[in-house]
């Protein structure tokens, strides 16, 4: 039988780590991923785990020997945050490009300048497109349980990807939460023995591994690679599916809050989807029909079933953690690829957008309520005004307040703008 | 002149292809056309085979695909010949131009029967003589004055002027101008016996492999160990030619070949695996009784 434990987020998923006992894990600490590191480090220490704990002199290295060792056949993972994650740059997608199932917590940090420990997801959001699977956590639970699942989704024969779990740092990474820890026998049943389909190491069957690549192959690897993270849909589907068989938590592609009947929904990732449940409550107790959707899986991103989920609301505000700068009306990634979703499945609603809580800033029930507020006017009228907010900054024009909406007439916005 | 000239040159690494399609097109520019030459890099091999693009125009160039059609095929080392992808796509009233020594009933067998236009000029011996050194662009670009009419040798001998002059001396000017003028005197040109419209050759079509869902994942390659199926030997501009009365079979050749082509029995240095020295010179380099030497390659075929 599993336990309730009170344990940090950081702890939780080095546990996770602990009873799935990778072969090697090679890592550099950083924070707000330190935790990890220093927990898993212990474990080895105490003989608790029986794994290579390699500490490289960068991440650049970490995430190299975890290539060299998941090529060589071995089960790998390390863990990083902002930074490091974004001096691993190039093995990203030398990872993923060679298909290699390694597993990565990344705990969410903003990137520097100017520097900044605290959460945001400019790190993750930033390696997007390198060919990662990536998975985002709500609280220390979710990142525990998303962990055991990574590297079953990773090492799926279908699928055979490198796979990135995020929480978001110190909100989650630092907060000690109640979570249900599982035997270790039951998580050793469940994630299994890695059986690579080629290694490095088989003298049997000498292999050659990242070989040059020009014009006249490397397009079909990346068409293959493409085909490897549609299929991951699937598999993260199957992989939840025996999860919750197993232990009762069940899992989706995105998780819904009182969205069946809602006007207004807002899309949002990791912690801030829990604040805004407060906020949907809160409002919900006034009469407000709104509703929240809550992405689990960023990469691939479901955006058939995301849509198909929001097709019957009137406006949706898309809240981003990070900036896309330059991008269409400098707005967050997230809202990019809801935007560009609604118009490929033919969704005409208006779509908001609302960047919040970069570099930590805190983002309360209360501003998530002015966000809902702004969506109901935007209903209302049937157009977005202000595609971009960024809330809470000072100097920008602030949201309206459910108070407000009582007294709000159409119009008279409309000739206020 | 028509509307636009394109060129595609074939060479190994290390002769100067890519410096040959620049040199004709800066050359070009000085006398008025619009210019576009790049390379067509791999992996930076040299002797391996390379090919390089010039196009010539009295308008604006806008096209950046690679040349499918090239109005002139230039072959900088004439021991790619019987590849069979020199002569794709070139025109029926195309210009294959070779730097060989051979006889043009030599080339146009070589060529597999090319009966087209073809031009044909010892560029390298007309450079060792002149220059010193071998680099037969230089006297290939006189040859190429000729042949197409695009501009006059003085306008060449200008622009070679301007570039050489201050860098490296009235010296070396006049010898590259001698090398330009040999160029344009010694190239033989032959008409061909071809009709006009019908294609010189028939073209290859240079067919891809595997659709992606049959690779490998990952880059992959389940075959380790194939290099010695791929004949590097072939990309060979100078071949090692040992003196064996002088060889003492301290087979240091052995230890520093990065090829693995000498070859050993009992000890004793019996000679090179031709299929994949690339030529490097590495082991004519550390000979303690300089018993290897460096021979050009399509001489020392020629001398067998």
């Amino acid at each position: 039988m599993g336990r309730w434990v009170a344990l940090e987020g950081t702890e939780a998923v080095a546990y996770a780590m602990k009873q799935v006992a990778p072969d090697v894990v090679a890592a550099y600490p950083i924070t707000p991923q330190t935790g990890i590191v220093q927990a898993f480090a212990q474990f080895v220490a105490d003989g608790e785990v029986h794994t290579e704990f390699l500490q490289a002199e960068s991440e650049h290295s970490a995430l190299s020997a975890c290539v060299g060792a998941a090529a060589a056949g071995a089960r790998a993972m390390t863990a990083t945050s902002a930074q490091g994650l974004a001096l691993m740059w190039e093995i990203l997608y030398i990872a993923a490009s060679m298909r290699l199932p390694i597993v990565m917590p990344v705990v969410n940090r903003a990137l520097s300048a100017p520097i900044n420990i605290h959460c945001d997801h400019s790190d993750s959001m930033g390696a997007r497109d390198s060919g990662w699977i990536q998975i985002y956590s709500e609280n220390a639970q979710e990142a525990y349980d998303n962990t055991l699942q990574a590297v079953r989704i990773a090492e799926h024969p279908q699928v055979r990807l490198p796979v990135m779990v995020m929480m978001d740092g110190f909100i989650t990474s630092h907060a000690v939460e109640r979570l249900w820890i599982e035997d270790d026998d039951a998580v050793r049943a469940f994630v299994g023995t890695y059986q690579p389909a080629c290694t490095l190491l088989n003298l049997e069957r000498p292999l050659t591994f990242g070989a040059l690549d020009f014009y006249d192959y490397y397009f079909e690897h990346k068409r293959h690679q493409v085909e490897a993270m549609r299929r991951a849909k699937e598999a993260i589907l199957e992989v939840a599916e025996d999860f919750a068989r197993r232990f009762g938590r069940r899992y989706a592609l995105f998780e819904t809050y009182r969205l069946e009947d809602a006007d207004v929904a807002v899309v949002v990732l990791s912690s801030t989807a829990g604040t805004a449940r407060v906020a949907v409550d809160n409002l919900r107790r006034l009469g407000w029909r709104v509703g929240l959707l809550k992405p689990r899986v960023y990469r691939p991103f479901p955006d058939f079933e995301l849509i198909h989920a929001l097709r019957h609301v009137r406006a949706i505000g898309v809240m981003d953690r990070a900036i896309a700068f330059g991008a269409m009306e400098n707005g967050g990634p997230l809202w990019l690829e809801v935007l560009a979703a609604a118009h490929r499945h033919d969704l005409r609603i208006p779509i908001a957008n609302y960047v919040f809580g970069l570099g930590g800033r805190d983002i309360t029930p209360s501003e998530i309520e002015g966000i809902f507020t702004d969506l109901m006017q935007i209903a209302e009228r049937g157009t977005v005004t202000r595609p971009v907010t960024y809330v809470g900054v000072r100097g920008e024009m602030p949201l309206p307040t459910p108070a407000e909406w009582s007294l709000w007439i159409p119009e008279a916005t409309m000739a206020g703008d | 002149m028509q509307e636009m000239i394109e060129i595609r040159w074939h060479g190994r690494g290390g002769q100067g292809v890519v410096t040959a399609a620049r040199l004709l097109a800066e050359a070009a520019m000085e006398a008025g056309y619009f210019i576009q030459a790049f390379p067509d890099y791999g992996p930076e091999r040299s002797g391996a085979p390379i090919r390089a693009f010039t196009r010539l125009s009295r308008s604006p160039i806008s096209i950046h695909s690679q040349v499918q059609t090239p109005d002139m095929v230039i072959v900088l080392d004439d021991t790619l010949l019987g590849s069979p992808l020199l002569l794709e796509g070139l025109k029926s009233e195309g210009w294959l131009v070779v730097n060989s020594a051979r006889s043009p009933e030599q080339v146009r067998r070589q060529a597999g029967g090319y009966n087209g236009r073809l031009a044909l000029l010892d560029a390298t011996r007309i450079a060792l003589e002149v220059l010193k050194r071998n680099l037969p662009n230089t006297p290939l670009l006189g040859a190429l004055v000729r042949l197409t009419g695009l501009f006059s040798l003085e306008d060449l001998t200008r622009h070679i002027r301007h570039h050489l002059a201050a860098k490296f001396g009235e010296e070396v000017v006049r010898s590259n101008l001698e090398a330009v003028r040999r160029g344009f005197e010694e190239v033989w040109i032959d008409p061909g016996r071809i009709a006009s419209g019908e294609r010189p050759i028939e073209a290859v079509q240079s067919g891809m492999a595997l659709p992606w869902f049959e690779l490998p994942r990952g880059g992959l390659i389940l075959d380790a160990g194939n290099a010695i199926a791929y004949r590097t030997g072939d990309w060979r501009t100078f071949r090692p030619v040992v003196e064996m009365e002088k060889c003492t079979h301290c087979l240091y050749c052995w230890l520093y070949c990065p090829d693995d082509a000498i070859q050993v029995r009992g000890g004793r240095f019996l000679g090179f695996d031709e299929a994949h020295c690339k030529g490097c010179g590495i082991c004519a380099a550390v000979c303690p009784p300089k018993a290897i030497t460096m021979v050009e390659e399509s001489r020392a075929v020629a001398a067998a």
